[in-house]
């Protein structure tokens, strides 16, 4: 609790993260080396899916990611709003487009998965059109950081929308198993433990933790951005009130 | 490309939109971070000037 207390101060952030950016960037470079080596070379075919199943190995871990950003944009929401942490808001601008990304390559390397497995790019099934709605979330959060000047009264509306927009998290985990629907089941992540095998499980963890260190250093490099950028704004006022420009 | 089989065109195109979606993430970010501190360099650097010129400093 005592750390978190220090990074809220942000030149506390800026100094940590000029420790960590580079190995953590360095470590995210071997990592995907290593997942993507065993999803293309390692992993062997599926049984049913036959080598289309290397699709899952990007496919799975930028779906996770596309939670868990959201999961970690809730944390901040109320951090801006029940804390009044001064990185909250700043974690929170700085973790939406990379969601939408993560959001987005899940949404289209799920499509080019369905058409050969399923005979479709696209199908209005609940797991997809969940996935669909958390991508326009996104959007939305996005567009609403833009359309407000200050960012504290951004902060706040934003963070009341990421709040109300969470109900989709639940909706997107459990639509498999609520409704019929084209989409497989959990199949990692699940009570009992993963039912995939661990020639094909292992690849994929891997590529689910570079998907993690890419998202980390990406969010401290956003957040360093939005950190000048706020400053570089009240330097900009105090100038020009000082007759300066 | 031949081993992957028949749908081998999807796995490609899978693997080539990721990589072009995470490069933008990639580029886009760093472009942010440079863009803001050549910015915020510029401003101290004028504030700076400014109140050495005023005798503020």
């Amino acid at each position: 609790m005592k750390s978190i207390l220090a990074l809220a101060n942000p030149a506390n952030f800026s100094r940590l993260a000029d420790r960590i950016t580079a190995p953590l960037a360095f470590a995210t470079i071997l990592t995907f080396a290593y997942g993507l080596y065993g999803a293309l070379v390692l992993a062997p075919a599926d049984y049913q899916q036959g080598e289309t199943v290397r699709i899952m190995f990007i496919h799975v871990p930028a779906a996770w990611l596309s939670l868990f950003v959201y999961a970690g944009m809730c944390l901040s929401a109320l951090g801006t709003l029940v804390f009044r942490h001064p990185l909250a808001d700043v974690a929170q601008k700085a973790a939406a487009p990379l969601g939408a990304g993560f959001t987005l390559v899940c949404l289209i390397t799920g499509a080019f998965w369905g058409r050969p497995m399923w005979g479709t790019y696209w199908e209005w099934d609940a797991r997809l059109t969940s996935v669909l709605i958390l991508f326009l979330i996104y959007l939305g959060i996005m567009a609403l950081w833009r359309a407000m000047d200050e960012p504290q009264r951004a902060g706040r509306a934003v963070a009341i929308l990421t709040l109300v927009g969470a109900v989709n998290l639940p909706i997107i985990k459990f639509s498999v198993d609520w409704w019929s629907t084209l989409h497989q089941p959990a199949s990692v992540f699940r009570m009992g433990g993963p039912t995939i095998d661990k020639s094909m499980l292992t690849p994929l963890l891997w590529m689910g933790l570079a998907y993690l260190l890419l998202y980390l250093v990406l969010l401290i490099i956003r957040m360093r951005a939005e950190l000048a950028t706020r400053r570089a704004d009240r330097l900009e006022i105090l100038i020009a009130d000082r007759g300066h420009v | 490309m031949a081993e992957w089989g028949p749908h081998a065109s999807f796995i490609l195109l899978s693997y080539g939109a990721a990589g072009m979606i995470l490069g933008y993430l990639i580029a886009s970010s760093l472009l942010a971070r440079r863009t803001a501190e050549a910015r915020l360099k510029r401003l101290e650097a004028m504030l700076n000037a400014a109140q050495t010129l005023s005798g503020d400093a």
